[in-house]
């Protein structure tokens, strides 16, 4: 295994982060505000491009550790699995930036800099997590998140938008503790490194306290990836501005609970250990009924945007299932459906903050009509949900087709029966939105009074883009999900 | 081979490309957004005839690699080559009458873009090379046919556009299912000529989840509900795809399925009987169905179903005999090609009496050929098709298809399909008397004094169409030896099993006694029907599969409901209309016969008013109790179940739009059991 130190790492996570802090002193320059905001993503992402290319050119990880003495190490290492994750995060963060900027200057147009320094924070943060070395750092970044998401969620300081925030907090706090009791008790957590070897945990601590602990960790990372039954604060922050529904609680936060989880499984215990203490159906269980009860949830929302946030608990536990089927196939097809998921759910969000903003409609049920308004908006939209249905040539079919066959190779009836299940409610509650958009006849006459432009217009038809891109000529990234996905299975 | 392959990817790729296009154009201008779909059109025909040339001797693969170890490919054989010169053509005609049939309607920018689409997406199915490209381009041709079909805009088209869009859904998901549990047996997604080494239930429940994708799409009962509403909803060059060329791509996709699974060379009587079994249902019920439709183009639709029931019977004869299969086979194939040509120029020429007189209901047409005379003959020869009456084209197919049944034996269960054979072929040629004599026959009620014939543009597209259906009756050993025995030796027939069908006698003594015995039966059933008023009866909600699909709907309707009052709301409000209808309608015979009367016109005759109030009580008693038990169910376990679940969930967000969900529930848990039996099996 080739390992090479560099400071590339911890760069791309602290040079974002200091920049964020620098936000918070722009105070009322609006351009410098935008282009230090704009910096940041772009400095992330070159500096993830850069630890690609190391990655490509076969070290099988980079690392940086900084002691602090007394056994405690933070340590910041890169390998397949962070990388991606990584590089989904930094790619989005910069596509939204330009939305994000013209957002609040049409919907917020006082501080603004608390909101892009947390804004900025926040998805350095999220990025920090996938780069983290072992248990110790991935913990404290992982808290970290949390707590600069928060001020995101209340930033309409509106007595809903508190309450919405107390919630959060609960739910993310609670979830914490349980990942702090298990961190405690793994062995090596704040090791150098941890997670450079697969199975940290060996099966000599006893059945019942491998159980225990593997169930903390689940329910700590499963809190923050929205599973059944921990999901619901998932749907109530969605009344927070739209750029943070979009790239924090559509992309980077939930990602960061499925890669918690998928480094747990991985990296923690091992996909040996996994198999042998049977635990994966019971995260098929757990998955399966997320899938379910986040669909049915989704069918009967009003609300565009809780009907989206309901969509990302059903569809954030493809990932789940693909990895909690224990087969390389399904592995591969679920991180395709997570890429799937990111460039189109933040599309679909974006969407629908733009007709917000145009017209003032958040509820499906006063949507008829905008097809004819909104043409451009309205077709990603469809496109978009088209992609996340599985659509033939978009990438959410390339995903489906791989997780299905998972089933088939471990036999898994039930989870088969999950997968058929969401797919068919999954079309209900995205397509109803799309043939209310287009199809349906509309009484009441709107205003339309501000004209997009094509800040806001540009990463809508990115993410679609990129998903069809993607679709089409899929070989790119199966070769990077294939790099994931051997790391772990061989062969 | 770059030259096929250059030529592959402008066929499949100029209509896609076409569509946006037309779109874009549409705003500018309508004159040029019309000539160019023509255009775009007629070229994808002149460039599938070029194809034609190329498909003799052996099958070219072209391929581009998509997912690893399974390719986007297509193929380039008789069969596809056959189907895809089909399509073009007929797509041809039926864009060249739209122009002026669409001449008033909104929304015309779209309707051209998506019938671009779907042209490509039906030519990229009969083309593909391997399981998966078929259901990308089936799941395509699946999305783009909605718009076509809610076109109007209308409460109906809607319906039945979410009918549609459901079911198909669900094909599709137990196609891919289908196609990934072949791929993990065989190891490739390729079409092969048989599987070796598997059982004989992996195979059979791999085909039979293909067929379920397929038999959607084609309309096979029981999953031919969306049909008979979607068909006759749609503008009417789009029903005329819809018939004639989009529904074969379920029939073509349970050939292609049923020859890579068993394979020609290994007889398989079980599936073959139960296909037999399924077709012969198909076209029986159907065939019934259509003679008491009023509404001309919803006739046709079922019409269609029926003619579904024929090839499929040919595929089940085939799959049943084996080695020596292929007459049925060919038969089948032949009449592919002859249904899309008269049921197309059949729905043409109904909907250019429908531009000219804004009807459809046959009994208030009539005395129409001396007012459009060319559409009347061309009606005449398309009936006289699908009629199966010598000298037109219908004929030969349904003979060979007749002669297979004989193949399978004689006696018992054999004889009783031959008969039923007949009868469905005298309900067809019943019903197109009756279209013909009400539509064109008779005096013309006087609004209609002033209606001309169909303008030229439409006149084009419907007399090639009937020109072909002539000239396929005049030369049937022509078409069958230059294109169907081809085709059924790239399927995987071997020179034995051909050169036994290379001459096929089709005017035997027998066959003559059979076409008699038909046409007398349908003589009989149109005076009988005529004169008792037979065609005016209308079954009870509760006799077909919709109602109860529908019933089903309805219990997951009310459970995400979860407001109970409802329930009870409905249930009296049924019971009283009954109850209201009985009071009313027992007063005056006549008015069971209109509106939704639930009774039997033929029970009237036999005693009046005592059988039809017993029948009423039984049929209210029926209903009731059924619509209380489902209704219970829900409210009772599941619904409280469900709402515990949901408890956060406060009762303003709950809004009513969930009957688009129809029937998903109920065929969710057939395909759950499905998955469930073939993964046990697998694993």
């Amino acid at each position: 295994m080739n390992q090479m130190v560099s400071m590339i790492p911890i760069t791309a996570v602290a040079l974002p982060f200091l920049i964020g802090i620098a936000i918070f002193f722009t105070g009322k320059n609006k351009k410098l505000m935008g282009f230090l905001s704009s910096i940041a993503a772009l400095l992330s992402l070159a500096l993830v491009s850069a630890l690609y290319s190391m990655l490509v050119r076969g070290n099988m990880d980079v690392c940086c550790p900084i002691c602090f003495g007394a056994g405690f190490t933070f340590c910041f290492r890169v390998d397949w699995l962070g990388l991606f994750f990584a590089g989904i995060t930094s790619l989005l963060w910069v596509a939204s930036i330009p939305y994000s900027i013209k957002y609040m200057e049409m919907k917020f147009p006082d501080s603004r800099a608390r909101f892009f320094g947390f804004f900025t924070l926040s998805a350095a943060t999220a990025i920090g997590v996938t780069m983290a070395g072992n248990m110790l750092t991935l913990f404290a970044l992982y808290e970290l998140l949390t707590i600069f998401t928060y001020p995101l969620v209340v930033h309409a300081e509106t007595p809903a938008a508190l309450k919405a925030g107390k919630k959060y907090l609960v739910y993310l706090l609670i979830g914490e503790m349980f990942l702090l009791f298990a961190v405690l008790s793994t062995p090596e957590f704040a090791g150098p490194r941890a997670f450079a070897k697969i199975g940290l945990i060996s099966s000599e601590i006893g059945s019942k306290m491998l159980l225990v602990l593997f169930c903390s960790y689940i329910v700590g990372f499963g809190i923050k990836a929205a599973i059944f039954p921990f999901s619901n604060w998932l749907p109530t922050v969605s009344i927070a501005p739209t750029p943070v529904t979009g790239l924090l609680h559509a992309v980077a936060v939930v990602n960061v609970g499925v890669y918690g989880i998928m480094r747990v499984i991985l990296n923690v215990f091992g996909i040996e250990l996994v198999r042998s203490m049977g635990v994966g159906v019971l995260l098929v269980f757990i998955s399966g009924a997320t899938i379910i009860y986040g669909s049915l949830m989704a069918l009967r929302q009003d609300d565009l945007k809780r009907r989206l946030a309901f969509s990302t608990v059903d569809y954030i536990s493809y990932p789940i299932l693909g990895l909690a089927l224990l087969s390389p196939t399904a592995l591969v097809g679920g991180l395709l459906l997570l890429v799937t998921h990111a460039f189109l759910k933040l599309s679909l969000f974006f969407c629908a903050g733009a007709i917000d903003i145009q017209t003032g409609k958040t509820k499906v049920s006063e949507l008829s009509g905008i097809g004819r308004r909104l043409p451009f908006v309205s077709t990603c939209f469809a496109i978009g949900s088209l992609g996340l249905i599985g659509m033939p040539l978009t990438l959410g079919f390339v995903g489906k087709w791989y997780l299905w066959q998972g089933p088939m190779e471990t036999g898994q009836p039930s989870a088969m029966g999950v997968l058929i299940a969401g797919a068919i409610l999954c079309a209900f509650y995205l397509l109803y939105v799309v043939y209310v958009l287009f199809f349906k006849q509309s009484n009441v006459d709107f205003v339309c009074d501000l004209q997009l432009n094509w800040t806001m217009l540009f990463p809508i038809g990115a993410g679609v883009l990129m998903g069809l891109v993607f679709g089409i000529f899929p070989k790119g990234l199966l070769l990077l999900v294939n790099n994931v996905t051997m790391c772990y299975f061989g062969g | 081979m770059f030259f096929q392959f250059v030529l592959l990817a402008t066929i499949i790729l100029l209509p896609l490309f076409g569509a946006g296009l037309v779109y874009w154009v549409s705003s500018k201008s309508a004159m040029l957004r019309n000539y160019l779909a023509a255009s775009l059109t007629i070229v994808t025909l002149i460039l599938t005839s070029i194809l034609y040339c190329f498909s003799k001797g052996e099958a070219i693969v072209v391929g581009y690699p998509f997912l690893s170890f399974a390719e986007i490919r297509f193929s380039i054989n008789p069969m596809s080559a056959l189907l895809a010169f089909l399509t073009a053509f007929i797509w041809t005609a039926a864009t060249l009458y739209s122009f002026t049939y669409l001449k008033s309607s909104s929304n015309q920018g779209r309707f051209y873009a998506f019938l671009l689409l779907a042209f490509s997406a039906n030519l990229g199915v009969f083309l593909a090379g391997n399981f998966l490209t078929l259901f990308i381009f089936f799941e395509i041709l699946g999305i783009s046919a909605y718009p076509l079909i809610v076109h109007n805009e209308d409460k109906k088209a809607f319906k039945a556009g979410a009918k549609y869009l459901v079911m198909v859904f669900l094909g599709d998901i137990a196609l891919l299912m289908g196609i990934l549990l072949y791929c993990k047996v065989t190891g490739n997604i390729d079409f092969a000529t048989g599987i070796k080494g598997t059982s004989e239930y992996i195979k059979f429940i791999i085909f039979a989840l293909m067929g379920i994708g397929f038999g959607v799409k084609a309309g096979v009962i029981p999953f031919h509900i969306w049909l008979p509403d979607a068909h006759p909803v749609a503008p009417t060059p789009a029903s005329a795809l819809l018939s004639g060329v989009m529904i074969k791509v379920g029939v073509y996709g349970i050939i292609r399925s049923l020859f890579s699974i068993f394979g020609p060379e290994q007889s398989s009587i079980v599936v073959g009987s139960i296909v037999i079994w399924v077709g012969i249902i198909t076209m029986l019920v159907a065939v019934f169905m259509a003679l008491l439709q009023e509404n001309a183009k919803k006739m046709l639709a079922y019409h269609s179903i029926s003619q579904m029931g024929y090839i499929v019977l040919g595929v089940g004869c085939a799959a049943y005999l084996g080695v020596e299969g292929a007459l049925a086979l060919g038969g089948s194939m032949y009449h592919i090609v002859n249904h899309a040509l008269f049921k197309s120029c059949l729905f043409l020429t109904v909907g250019a009496v429908y531009y000219r007189t804004g009807e459809l209901n046959m009994y208030k047409l009539g005395g129409l050929v001396k007012k459009m005379p060319i559409v009347a003959f061309c009606t005449l020869v398309a009936s006289l098709g699908i009629s199966g009456v010598p000298l037109f084209n219908g004929y030969a197919s349904k003979t060979l298809i007749h002669q297979a049944l004989a193949h399978l034996g004689h006696g018992g269960w054999v004889g009783l399909v031959n008969v039923l054979f007949i009868v469905t072929c005298g309900g067809t040629i019943a019903s197109f008397i009756k279209l013909f004599t009400l539509v064109f026959l008779g005096r013309a009620p006087k609004k209609y004094e002033k209606v001309k014939d169909a303008s030229s543009s439409m006149l084009v597209g419907i007399m090639a169409l009937a020109i072909m259906v002539f000239a396929l009756g005049i030369f049937p050993g022509r078409f069958w030896t230059f294109f169907i025995l081809p085709l059924l030796k790239h399927l995987g027939y071997t020179g034995t099993a051909l050169s036994s069908i290379r001459t096929v006698n089709i005017l035997t003594l027998h066959d003559i006694q059979s076409l008699v015995i038909s046409l007398a039966v349908g003589i009989f059933i149109f005076t009988v029907g005529t004169r008792y008023g037979l065609f005016h009866l209308r079954f009870p909600r509760w006799f077909g599969v919709n109602y109860w699909f529908e019933q089903f709907a309805l219990g997951v309707y009310f459970l995400l409901h979860e407001e109970s009052h409802l329930i009870e709301m409905h249930t009296s409000r049924a019971t009283r209309e009954i109850k209201e209808m009985i009071a009313k309608k027992g007063r005056s015979t006549e008015a069971l016969i209109e509106g939704e009367s639930y009774v039997l016109r033929s029970l009237i005759f036999i005693s009046k008013r005592h059988v039809k109030k017993i029948y009423l009580r039984v049929e209210t008693y029926i209903v009731a109790r059924a619509n209380y038990i489902i209704k219970s169910l829900w409210s009772g376990f599941l619904a409280k179940t469900y709402r515990s679940l949901s408890a956060s969930e406060t009762k303003k967000e709950f809004n009513l739009y969930i009957e688009d969900l129809n029937f998903s529930i109920f065929l969710i848990l057939f395909l759950l059991v499905l998955c469930f039996v073939s993964i046990k099996l697998i694993g």
